[in-house]
């Protein structure tokens, strides 16, 4: 087990130089100059290369790319072109903000996704899982930046309950949870559902009801574990997801996380921030990935890693 | 005779599918005595195991439904009694061991776990002492180190081994009635005879009764001490074992008993049973067997026979001897 979890994580160097190749190639090759942006329209040619000199633009892309990597090995991300701090401080005071959002995202899609898709899957056909259905179809399909928005209309301007923006305590954490675990809890309570329907059809399911094993225990003991094969790889996905994608979440909502901070950049080319951020997300996703691979392990002992 | 333990008359169970309501059986009576076998046989689909999984009542509903008829067990109609009742039963007075071995097992779960839970529901011990039970069931079923192979998964086993885990699962509440569903058919030719051997001596053991089905009458010849011949979802025969070896009735049972290759004789071929079993949609008129039958009258094919009495506990569902 230790020496997989060894070689997976060798394995992410190969990856991360993937990553931070594309990344690096996509934010230089698109049109857009940084020093442009900064100084604003009124700057002249003379003073754009100045600061295009300073800042290293003017140097040949692989050598850039070269600096860049052997900088990022040693720790060292860059600096922000706009507020002068080293990019890893920017992100380490941004990610505490993405991590909580998710991780509470997380935690509520996985409960409410996996409780409906058991009851759904044990009283199949009845109302209830029609009902279920239906709504997570509605969810799985509804943009979440639009389901942002209306929470925000109801909760927030029209019946005042809760803050529509910015970060605080538990309350500023709801609307933009909820809005994040809509789209992965209707998904993982759909997989739930029919995970469990091919399950229960197991021989196995029927010796657990000849030895006298109530309706719980079965569900429960028997059927979970052997369902959560395919819905832990979907929980990894959508975890995956969220950390990367609560771009879009963090931007409607003004949360003050990883997301956020990329987008900003994204749209006045600090590309330092960006390609930091983007290395990170990278990292961040191979490990959930490798905690999945794990989890398979704990799950299925015929799963052995060699 | 003593009361019987298990008996189970004019069973009727239906399937309710897209296509219309298919009856599985119908109208099927057996008794089983203390202590005796009975052997169930007939080929795919013609009700054997909707029969053994009716007495335990675990035929999945819906789509399956117990319809109508009485399952007398110990003195009480099982089919009278509420779910949490017929838990107490299963697996406790009444185990059954499945066809499959290799997917009648949970894969995520030990061994040991699964044979300690039955333990644990049924006689109240602790998790301690139901692995040790558990241990030592595994050693009655011949499982060697059963120290330490209670913590095995199933797929660290053969198939041949898992079916004496299942075995040693089914008897570890010591139940009155072990239902075996084709227990053997899965397995190599050489494990069979080791299995039914060590299912039949715990059986004695015990002094439990068996319901095994099958459709290997050699199994039947060498295990039981009565059979029922079921086809398309009747009981076309009912004898004792010998009887029915020696003087088979049913034109069925009769081509059952001519498609057995036998060392003794110089037979050139082997006798089949021309034709097919019918398909629960299209059942034929008459006796179900008429279409296959070569000795079939006028009768056979308008109406249905009943059984008749043809010498002292040999029953037959056929016109030829009405």
């Amino acid at each position: 087990m230790l020496r997989f979890i060894g070689k997976r994580i060798l394995w992410m160097i190969p990856l991360l130089f993937g990553v931070t190749l594309m990344v690096f190639l996509i934010l230089h090759l698109t049109p857009g100059d940084p020093a442009a942006l900064i100084l604003g329209d009124a700057a002249d040619q003379q003073t754009i290369e100045m600061l295009r000199h300073e800042m290293g633009l003017d140097r040949p892309l692989p050598v850039q790319y070269l600096d860049f990597v052997w900088k990022a090995v040693r720790g060292d991300l860059g600096t922000s072109i706009h507020s002068k701090r080293p990019v890893v401080s920017e992100l380490r005071s941004r990610l505490p903000a993405t991590l909580e959002l998710a991780c509470t995202a997380l935690t509520l899609a996985v409960m409410i996704g996996i409780t409906v898709g058991i009851v759904s899957a044990v009283k199949r056909y009845s109302a209830f899982d029609h009902a279920m259905m239906l709504t997570t179809l509605v969810f799985a399909s509804m943009p979440s930046f639009w389901l942002g928005l209306i929470l925000m209309l109801v909760f927030s301007v029209q019946l005042g309950w809760l803050p529509a923006v910015g970060r605080g305590g538990f309350v500023h954490l709801i609307l933009p949870a909820v809005t994040l675990a809509a789209t992965p809890a209707a998904l993982i309570a759909r997989l739930t559902r029919s995970s469990m329907l091919d399950v229960v059809e197991e021989d196995y399911i029927r010796t657990a009801h000849a030895k006298g094993l109530s309706e719980e225990v079965v569900i429960w003991r028997h059927a979970l574990k052997n369902a959560m094969i395919p819905i832990i790889t979907v929980i990894g996905i959508q975890f995956g997801g969220m950390m990367g994608g609560s771009v879009v979440i963090e931007s409607v909502f003004a949360w003050p996380g990883v997301g956020k901070l990329m987008v900003d950049s994204i749209l006045t080319k600090n590309y330092p921030v960006v390609q930091g951020g983007l290395l990170m997300m990278a990292v961040i996703v191979s490990l959930i990935n490798l905690a999945v691979d794990v989890t398979y392990g704990l799950l299925d002992p015929r799963i052995r890693y060699e | 005779m003593d009361k019987p333990l298990l008996e189970v008359r004019n069973l009727k169970t239906c399937f309710y599918t897209e296509d219309g309501v298919v009856p599985a059986i119908e109208d099927v009576s057996f008794s089983l005595g203390k202590g005796e076998t009975i052997g169930i046989v007939g080929e795919s689909g013609s009700g054997k195991s909707v029969t053994a999984l009716s007495v335990m009542r675990l035929i999945p509903y819906p789509p399956g439904k117990i319809e109508c008829g009485e399952i007398i067990f110990k003195g009480e109609n099982l089919l009278a009694k509420r779910m949490d009742e017929m838990r107490r039963i299963r697996g406790n007075d009444i185990a059954m061991i499945f066809q499959e071995p290799m997917t009648s097992l949970n894969p995520v779960l030990t061994v040991g776990q699964q044979i300690a839970e039955a333990i644990q529901l049924h006689q109240q011990l602790g998790r301690e002492d139901a692995r040790d039970k558990a241990v030592s069931m595994l050693k009655s079923v011949g499982i060697p180190s059963p120290q330490r192979r209670v913590d095995d998964y199933p797929h660290q086993m053969s198939g041949g081994m898992r079916q004496r885990v299942m075995i040693a699962m089914a008897l570890s509440c010591n139940p009155e009635l072990l239902i075996a569903d084709e227990p053997t058919t899965a397995l190599d030719v050489t494990v069979q005879a080791q299995i039914l051997e060590l299912m039949m001596a715990l059986k004695d053991d015990l002094g439990a009764s068996v319901m095994l089905i099958t459709h290997d009458l050699g199994v039947i010849a060498e295990t039981a001490d009565r059979v029922i011949v079921m086809y398309a979802g009747k009981v076309m025969e009912n004898a004792g074992v010998k009887e029915l070896f020696r003087r088979p009735a049913h034109p069925y049972t009769v081509g059952l008993l001519g498609s057995i290759p036998n060392l003794d004789e110089d037979r050139a071929r082997l006798q089949s049973i021309d034709g097919i079993v019918p398909s629960p949609f299209d059942m034929p008129k008459g006796c179900r067997f008429h279409p296959r039958c070569s000795l079939a009258m006028d009768i056979c094919r308008n109406e249905e026979p009943g059984f008749v009495s043809i010498a002292d506990g040999h029953d037959v569902r056929c016109w030829k001897y009405a």
